[in-house]
């Protein structure tokens, strides 16, 4: 592959390849990730779908949060349960809302530890999947409402994030 | 303390390129495809096994190989440790920084959060230099990252000590003795060896598989995207190493003196090319969310392709190799 054949213009996500150069030797260069500059709408489009299908169940009571923030960061119920330190068979039950209210907080708070947000995310909804600066878990102004949902556990949080 | 001076550069793969910048630091000079090349850093396997939701296959050695056979086919000698206690862990990596001594770490890609929050993936297997810190950040060399990164205490911790399969462990490592002598001709010839075609063939055979084992149509593309993904954007260089691999063989050529593996390099770019075909004809299936039998099937005979011309490929490889040794 020549070098000129691997060029993808994508700022925001570098990688580095091999090619052949204009004087025929091998070697490296820095270029746009070609999945990043082409296929990234196609990427979110998925995580969106699955969130809001996700954020469905979760509303109406089918699945716990825990099993939300598990798929979300595509994670297995097995490697869950090897990074928690606990059974699949424990894990699975803290998968379903009834599980989920009789954990220990001490338990849900290192699932949390472990997904990389705040415990308190484990007790609402954030819609902020659409805005693709936003990071789970690091503080950041913003605008906050909320919204009650079916399921008495769940509150639905909306946070716009200040851009200036 | 803060910033040991350290020539960061990107690098196709984390670990051969995180060994080849310390080696580098450390006055060695050598490539990074001579670092995977030497260390037969080239692979295939596929894997199903009842515990897992969705087969998988690698296109990289185990982790730690490229390492542990590169100083077993150099004399390079590296210290490495794994711990059970994370203090001690955190200690050891401050009094090595405190000593001017860029540490090699084992880390969980998604608490790396100098990227973004979108392109981090829980995977154990991520290799990044520590090469100083201030207070509580931490100044990291992240092959993948353009520029040196900082981090945060907590989130390097967590990377360290995440747990599941392959967990780091607090794993670290940085070299201690660099030969003055090498042998480089013996080094490259013993660390050229096949690749693993049985699992190309097996991969080629069963992706026809891969819907009944897709929870829906999106899980499906987004498993098939990651084909892509794993031969082009991660990490490998671009056509499943095999790129990475001729600029090895064109640079094997020249320590061995022999122009018949320079014209073999070129061979090796072109099987590379149509890794990349592979490459474009999952994206395309997976963005037109075509997941035919026919489709997948013409996967798998590229992939096929692919087998085939490795298979020939390595063997006269190794004949050339054999006929050099005379």
């Amino acid at each position: 592959m020549k070098e000129k054949d691997l060029v993808t213009d994508c700022p925001y996500q570098q990688v580095v390849l091999y090619a052949e150069k204009g004087d025929g030797t091998f070697g490296p260069f820095q270029t746009g990730s070609y999945m990043a500059g082409v296929n990234i709408s196609e990427h979110f489009r998925i995580t969106e779908n699955l969130s809001r299908a996700l954020v469905e169940q979760l509303k109406s009571g089918k699945i716990s949060p825990v099993y939300y923030f598990m798929m979300i960061e595509g994670l297995t119920v097995p490697e869950l349960a090897g990074r928690m330190g606990i059974s699949s068979f424990r894990v699975k039950k803290h998968l379903t809302p009834d599980g989920f209210r009789k954990m220990r907080i001490s338990t849900l708070k290192r699932y949390t530890d472990i997904l990389n947000i705040p415990l308190a995310n484990m007790f609402q909804i954030i819609n902020t999947i659409e805005d693709r600066n936003w990071d789970m878990g690091y503080p950041k102004i913003a605008s906050i409402s909320q919204t009650k949902t079916d399921n008495p556990l769940v509150i639905e949080t909306k946070i716009i994030q200040d851009k200036k | 303390m803060s910033q040991i001076p350290f020539r960061h550069i990107m690098a196709a793969h984390c670990e051969s390129g995180t060994v080849t910048a310390l080696l580098n630091h450390h006055g060695m000079k050598i490539t990074e495809p001579m670092v995977f090349g030497i260390s037969s850093g080239i692979f295939f396997a596929y894997l199903k096994i009842p515990v897992m939701d969705f087969p998988m296959f690698a296109v990289r050695s185990m982790p730690g190989h490229v390492r542990t056979k590169f100083a077993d086919r150099t004399g390079v000698k590296f210290i490495s440790r794994r711990y059970r206690n994370p203090e001690k862990a955190e200690r050891e990596l401050n009094d090595l920084l405190d000593k001017n001594q860029p540490v090699a770490v084992q880390v969980d890609f998604f608490y790396m959060n100098y990227f973004p929050a979108w392109y981090r993936i829980h995977v154990n297997v991520h290799f990044v230099t520590v090469i100083g810190r201030e207070g509580d950040r931490y100044f990291i060399s992240d092959s993948y990252h353009p520029q040196i990164a900082e981090i945060d205490r907590e989130a390097l911790m967590k990377g360290r000590f995440a747990g599941g399969s392959m967990a780091p462990k607090g794993f670290m490592f940085y070299p201690v003795h660099i030969p003055e002598k090498i042998d480089l001709e013996k080094a490259i010839k013993d660390g050229i060896k096949g690749v693993g075609v049985k699992g190309i063939r097996r991969f080629a055979d069963k992706i026809v598989d891969w819907p009944k084992y897709a929870r829906d149509e999106d899980f499906l593309a987004d498993k098939v995207f990651r084909i892509t993904i794993f031969l082009e954007d991660q990490g490998t260089g671009g056509g499943g190493f095999r790129f990475l691999y001729a600029s090895f063989l064109q640079e094997a050529s020249k320590v061995l003196n022999n122009p018949r593996l320079d014209e073999m390099s070129k061979e090796m770019m072109k099987i590379g090319d149509g890794w990349r075909d592979v490459s474009l004809a999952s994206a395309k299936a997976a963005k037109q969310r075509d997941f035919s039998r026919e489709r997948l099937m013409e996967i798998g005979d590229l992939l096929r392709q692919r087998a085939d011309v490795e298979e020939s490929f390595f063997t006269r490889l190794g004949k050339e190799l054999s006929n050099h040794k005379k």
